[in-house]
């Protein structure tokens, strides 16, 4: 049965980079292998059905509700604008704003592409408004939109979770010191460029001011403490934190601020079912393909493989990095995580590499891939927010790299950065 | 004909997913008032298979499936047309398969009642047809539109997750 798969593979890898769409691929590949190897094939179904009918992923299309009401409640303005007030009056003080605003709405979206969208929009016209070209205002928000779903709650993370069957609540923990390292990194660039630039700056606005700039953005900067604060307080899982969230940036737009209207609600929850769409297409049919792969056993044919190949958890762990960033410039996020999830999760299980800091490498090194052309969806939306070509932001986004690049190699090599929290918090 | 599918399609989405936050919020809020419910797990994890299944269907209708179409946009166009056209055929065979295999499932988990409410395990597997069905027709627009030489419109990128 392990060589029926691996004919198999071959032939849905064809089908995969001829553009078939990446749900039809694998239902498909999963489909065949049930047919050679003379099983039913109503289990193919079954299992795409089965695997939705799952709790914590529940939590997906709530965190995708609750970033999109963020985005048209009118909260993003004023975290921007806190933020402004915060770190505004330093040199290149916008560029710093623009990464520490990110960092804020991190804590209460899971979406790189929800960051660029959103909090990006206004990030990119107030810099370009004060003179700093296109290509910096948009890579610089590329750049930190790859916070948001490292710092929890996240997306990926929660797919990762479901995926590899490691502990959501502890992924969103570990996220937490890596992505306030990548902001940290992201301004520390910053910070350079603006001395050597010569880039603008105010004077400080003075404590009444900022005081303001709190007072209007209080009610949203409660956010991230009602869920983590719920979720830390064992008040609920990471899928009811993402509920009452929800609950409470309707709210927010509807009564606190009033900036959301209710007759926007229905485009707005297609929107987000339409996204759920995309996820669960494909986390189910990987399911189904999943189930698939561990019956012909290639896990554990290319499990020990890749051990004896690489020798170290050191190596792989670079090794992977390595593939990782290479995937994710020609791979959708998702796609590239739920194909190499199976594979190489139970190698890195053999190596003895905690699951979970495991599982930080993988989303950390997914989200450069949302940056990095050709394939970068996160550059698509800030490139066309600035107004710029695919090419020229292509071009001015390589130099932010490396700030989260070493973020990565630093996560790599040191475990405790990831592992720390986890284990302080939840005693693992 | 197809403007009345997506109105159906749009108003079992906002209920869906309204259904599915409220199940949740009252799973939480029973339990902080000490009267827990055992329905809301239950029900929202059925929910969220359903909401899946339409999504997918609306993904689909609106082209944002994930594909990788970095090297199919190298080819020449008629070539990229004829290429078009065999994609569609696969996603058919995959759908086609869905629905030969996934209809039999309703009938067999018929008499199997949820943990926690009186209703049918069968309703987990009743989007599964209606998806496919989805899935064969506009995969038939697509093949009609790249006979006639015309590419479908790109999707929007913001339209894609992470």
């Amino acid at each position: 049965m392990t060589a029926t798969m691996g004919y198999i593979l071959v032939v849905w890898f064809g089908a995969l980079l001829i553009g078939v769409p990446l749900f039809a691929s694998m239902g498909l590949a999963g489909f065949a292998f049930v047919w050679f190897a003379g099983i039913p094939a109503g289990i193919v179904p079954q299992k795409i059905a089965q695997s939705a009918n799952s709790f914590p992923l529940l939590a997906a299309p709530l965190f995708i509700l609750m970033g999109n009401i963020m985005n048209s409640a009118g909260i993003t303005d004023r975290i921007f604008a806190f933020a402004t007030a915060c770190v505004g009056w330093l040199r290149g003080g916008l560029c710093h704003a623009n990464i520490l605003a990110s960092v804020i709405f991190a804590g209460m979206s899971g979406s790189a592409v929800a960051d660029a969208g959103g909090v990006g929009t206004l990030e990119i016209k107030a810099m370009k408004d004060e003179g700093y070209d296109a290509e910096t205002a948009a890579a610089i928000t590329a750049a930190s939109a790859t916070i948001g779903p490292i710092i929890p709650p996240s997306l990926p993370m929660v797919i990762y979770g479901v995926s590899a069957d490691v502990s959501i609540g502890g992924l969103f923990l570990a996220g937490i010191i890596p992505g306030l390292l990548m902001a940290g990194a992201l301004m520390l660039m910053v910070t350079e460029l603006a001395r050597r630039r010569n880039m603008p700056r105010h004077p400080f606005p003075g404590t009444r001011e900022l005081w303001v700039a709190y007072k209007r953005a209080h009610w949203a900067l409660m956010t991230p403490v009602i869920l983590f604060g719920g979720m830390v307080a064992g008040l609920f899982t990471p899928t009811e934190a993402a509920g009452v969230a929800t609950v409470y940036a309707l709210i927010l737009g509807l009564f606190v601020y009033g900036d959301f209207r209710l007759r926007d609600l229905p485009d707005l929850i297609v929107n987000t079912v339409e996204t759920t769409g995309v996820v669960l297409a494909l986390v189910m049919t990987a399911a189904a393909l999943g189930w698939c792969l561990s019956i012909s056993r290639i896990p554990q044919t290319v499990g020990p493989m890749i051990v004896d190949l690489v020798g170290n958890p050191l190596m792989f762990l670079l090794a992977v990095n390595l593939l990782l960033l290479v995937v994710g410039c020609f791979m959708e996020a998702l796609a590239a995580m739920l194909i190499l999830i199976p594979i190489l999760t139970p190698a890195a299980a053999q190596f003895g590499i905690d699951p979970i800091q495991f599982g930080l490498i993988f989303v950390l090194n997914l989200m450069i891939g949302t940056i990095t052309p050709p394939v970068g969806v996160v550059l698509f939306v800030t490139s066309k927010i600035a107004g710029i070509s695919f090419e020229a932001m292509s071009r001015a986004i390589v130099p932010w790299l490396a700030p989260l690049l070493a973020v990565l190699m630093a996560i790599t090599l040191w475990p405790p950065l990831t592992t720390f929290l986890p284990r302080l918090l939840m005693g693992r | 004909m197809t403007a009345l599918l997506d109105r159906l399609i749009r108003a079992a989405a906002v209920a869906l997913l309204l259904a599915l936050l409220f199940s949740v919020v009252a799973g939480v809020v029973s339990r902080q008032l000490n009267r827990p419910v055992a329905w809301s797990d239950e029900l929202a994890q059925y929910l969220l298979v359903w909401t899946g299944f339409i999504g997918w269907t609306i993904a689909s209708r609106r082209r944002s499936h994930i594909r990788i179409d970095v090297f199919i946009s190298l080819l020449p166009r008629a070539l990229r047309l004829a290429m078009e056209v065999l994609i569609q055929l696969a996603i058919i065979g995959f759908a086609v398969s869905l629905l030969r295999w996934g209809w039999p499932l309703i009938g067999r988990n018929w008499d199997i009642e949820w943990v926690s409410l009186p209703l049918s395990s069968a309703l987990l597997y009743l989007p599964v047809p209606f998806a496919a069905a989805v899935l064969i027709g506009q995969a038939l627009v697509e093949i009609r539109l790249a006979l006639q030489g015309r590419l479908a419109a790109e999707p929007e990128p913001g339209a894609q997750p992470l």
